[in-house]
């Protein structure tokens, strides 16, 4: 036995694991500092500090004492901060490759609070205010300043109404040439009267026998056939003329249609028709909107690498495939790769302290059957209440929604619109209001009204629009705002309307009213009097289709009458007359 | 290290036991595939403490087989994923993911398991490719690497004062 076995290894193994065990003992609350501090770090991209970690293993526990993340676009401030974090972790499932937590308790979390020194950035913030990121208050001096100028949009080549013109002046060009080369094919007046004497000879042509009705006859035929060339060359005018007539009509009702035309677009391109006073609330209270929903954008980014079809499930299946993953398989009480089974932060926000529970927090919801849910109450009984759940099932499909209610919220100082044109700041104000949404695979349906009573405003503006705004606002004792939004979760559309709207529709629609009907009236006059010039200029070409037609009219006329001629009836009753008399004659003198 | 490329040479020029030594390469590849910390590392390093094989052979075949394991990652996660979820095995995994030891051997991570598989039957042909070396080495390389000059110029280095404060001056000379 002794040849293969080494008994003082056995010793030496042992002696290994209890140094090992005693190392982690001891040291396990500084490994674990550092490895959170380089974690975070290395997460965040700046200075992170904490005080002390503390490890505990019976129960297994880990304590987080005053924890600071700088914010690396702020580095004087945090980007969150905490006083005592504390989880416990259930071993067994830690050593199986799970983390489950049974409780977690997060106190006086607070963000953006003011640090004592500057925390270190390690990484950059990119400026994401470029040019094309303007907000929707930026329309406010847009239009207030630079409403389009009429002499310019009139000057513009590219109008309706000058096109139409052109259009219009060069197809009587056309047609024209068209009718005048077809009008050199026409009979002249001279080859008429020709006709007309020919057809005169024969009428008076004396006819004494039937031989001589015939020839008649044959004459005629000759005479008609002359002039059938000239009628088939009056018949292709005709046509020509119908033709350019419906042409040319056409392009008359083009530039009639024109100005209308030009105006849809002029108000298209310079937002004419967005700009109603109705709009005043979005454009105003929307970026606000906007800014809340981007904090859903947020969670739904955070959780997205888990969401199966998203963006990331590449770079996660590429470090799967060379570092490996867990295989779950049925088993009585199977848990997810992560859960938080329960809980609480306590919250220190400028509006005030809030708690927040959280129960079943896991991104694998089919392991369980358990929906996560989030509750947030406000520390004075009933003023702010959010319930919320959601489930993220084995397809990827991420659904949540939730309700919430607020009732005598203090709404601190803030900025509602800072441009050259207004800037207007919410000194005071209650909140009340009451909410729900509802998320399915990206689909948001969301709804909010709200009530802010006891507002006080100051500001500055510049332009009349504005301090018609501002007086407003500052007259009102109570402002409603209704928020909906609809559509994917990442590009959601907003309807906004507001008791603002009303207050407003007095003064300041007036005022939009005049300055666009003053607007619209300059340049409908602008195009009507480009119209009116293209029709005065080309009513020359229009008399000359006219002059044309009517020679048609009167050529097409003579033939016809020449055609129609009964030259050879009267000639066959003058003999048949005459026949008769003679015959009359004869028996007169026989029986008379 | 050079310490222990020197015991390595000691052993392989010495009187040890060629299956000692073949058995640590074996065993050493075994522990050097799966991560370092895994339930049947600790098997294997008390199993190489416990019998006598050769330590050295051992913590350098751990140092080149960890290389050579980098390499091997997709290899080793291709064959865990494969048999772990094969269709046929489920039920054999299920039973066997109700034990506790099981799971605590996290054998049923696509890396582990891979690299646990791999490593059993990898090595024992690479012992037996180890002892056959070992004698080869003894027998023919040893003598055929003496006749060139870079052995005659290793013998003045510093790496050779290590081997012969190891192994002696009556075995040094045999190299």
């Amino acid at each position: 036995m002794n040849r293969y076995i080494r008994w003082q290894g056995l010793a030496v193994f042992i002696a290994l694991i209890g140094l090992m065990c005693a190392f982690v003992y001891f040291f396990a609350g500084t490994l674990a500092k550092s490895g959170i501090i380089a974690a975070a770090e290395s997460s965040f991209g700046a200075e992170v500090n904490i005080d002390k970690v503390e490890v505990n293993f019976s129960p297994a526990s880990i304590t987080i004492k005053s924890m600071q993340v700088t914010d690396k676009a702020e580095p004087m401030h945090n980007l969150f901060s905490f006083a005592q974090a504390k989880a416990s972790v259930d071993i067994w499932q830690y050593l199986f490759g799970k983390v489950v937590i049974d409780t977690f308790d997060v106190e006086q979390l607070q963000f953006n609070d003011k640090r004592t020194t500057a925390g270190a950035v390690y990484v950059t913030v990119a400026n994401e205010e470029g040019e094309g990121a303007k907000g929707l208050t930026d329309k406010l001096p847009d239009f207030d300043l630079t409403l389009p100028d009429t002499k310019t949009l009139l000057e513009n080549s590219n109008l309706h109404t000058v096109k139409a013109a052109e259009q219009l002046e060069l197809t009587y060009q056309q047609e024209q040439e068209k009718l005048k080369s077809l009008q050199d094919t026409l009979p002249s007046k001279a080859k008429l009267k020709a006709y007309q004497a020919r057809v005169k000879a024969l009428a008076d042509r004396k006819i004494k026998s039937l031989e001589d009705l015939e020839q008649l006859k044959a004459d005629f035929n000759k005479v008609k056939a002359s002039f059938k060339e000239d009628q088939l060359a009056v018949k292709q005018a005709k046509e020509q003329l119908k033709l350019s007539k419906s042409k040319i009509s056409k392009q008359l009702n083009e530039l009639k249609l024109a100005p209308e035309k030009d105006w849809q677009e002029i108000e298209s391109k310079y937002q004419l028709a967005s700009l109603d006073a109705e709009d005043f609330a979005h454009i105003l209270f929307g970026d606000k909107a906007r800014d809340y929903y981007q904090s859903l954008e947020q969670v739904y980014n955070l959780l997205s690498p888990y969401i199966k079809g998203s963006a990331s499930k590449e770079a996660h299946d590429k470090k799967q495939f060379t570092t490996g993953r867990f295989i779950s398989f049925e088993e009585q009480d199977p848990y997810p790769e992560f859960l938080l089974k329960q809980g609480t932060l306590s919250l220190v926000l400028p509006q005030g302290d809030f708690s927040i529970a959280l129960n079943e927090i896991t991104h694998q919801h089919w392991y369980r059957n358990k929906a996560s849910e989030l509750s947030l109450r406000s520390k004075t009984q009933g003023q702010v209440q959010l319930d919320s759940e959601f489930t993220l099932n084995q397809q990827g499909t991420f659904n949540s929604d939730g309700k919430w209610s607020v009732n005598n919220l203090t709404l601190p100082h803030s900025e509602i619109a800072n441009t050259k044109a207004l800037t207007l700041n919410l000194t005071s104000g209650l909140l009340a209001g009451v909410g729900s949404y509802s998320l399915e695979n990206r689909e948001l349906l969301s709804d909010a009204k709200l009530q802010l009573t006891k507002a006080g405003y100051d500001g500055q503006a510049a332009t009349k629009l504005t301090s018609v705004i501002l007086e407003t606002l500052n007259s009102l004792d109570s402002l409603d705002l209704t928020v909906n939004a609809s559509g994917d979760l990442l590009e959601p559309i907003l309807s906004m309307s507001s008791s603002l709207d009303k207050a407003l529709s007095g003064a300041v629609k007036q005022q939009i009213a005049n300055k666009l009907s003053g607007f619209k009236g300059d340049l409908s006059t602008g195009l009507n009097g480009k119209v009116t010039d293209t029709l005065e200029l080309n009513s020359g070409n229009a008399d000359e289709i006219i002059n044309f037609e009517s020679i048609l009219t009167d050529t097409d006329q003579s033939l016809e009458d020449l055609k129609n001629s009964d030259v050879v009836k009267q000639q066959q009753d003058r003999l048949k007359n005459k026949a008769e008399d003679k015959l009359k004659k004869k028996l007169g003198k026989l029986f008379g | 290290m050079l310490t222990l490329l020197a015991k390595l040479f000691h052993a392989l020029n010495s009187d040890s036991s060629i299956r000692q030594i073949a058995l640590a390469i074996a065993l050493g590849f075994f522990f050097a595939l799966a991560p370092f910390f895994s339930l049947h590392n600790w098997v294997i390093f008390f199993f190489v403490l416990l019998i006598k094989v050769h330590l050295g052979s051992f913590i350098l075949s751990v140092g080149f087989f960890s290389a050579l394991s980098y390499l091997l990652s997709p290899l080793i996660v291709w064959l865990g994923e494969s048999l772990l979820t094969a269709p046929v095995l489920t039920s054999f995994f299920t039973t066997m993911y109700q034990l506790t030891w099981f799971k605590l051997a996290h054998w049923h991570h696509t890396y582990t398991f891979g690299a646990f598989v791999l490593g059993l039957v990898l090595s024992v042909p690479i012992y037996f490719l180890a002892k056959v070396f070992v004698e080869k080495y003894r027998v023919h390389i040893m003598a055929f690497f003496q006749k060139f000059k870079i052995v005659q110029a290793l013998k003045a280095s510093k790496f050779y004062k290590i081997y012969l404060s190891i192994s002696g001056n009556n075995m040094g000379a045999s190299l």
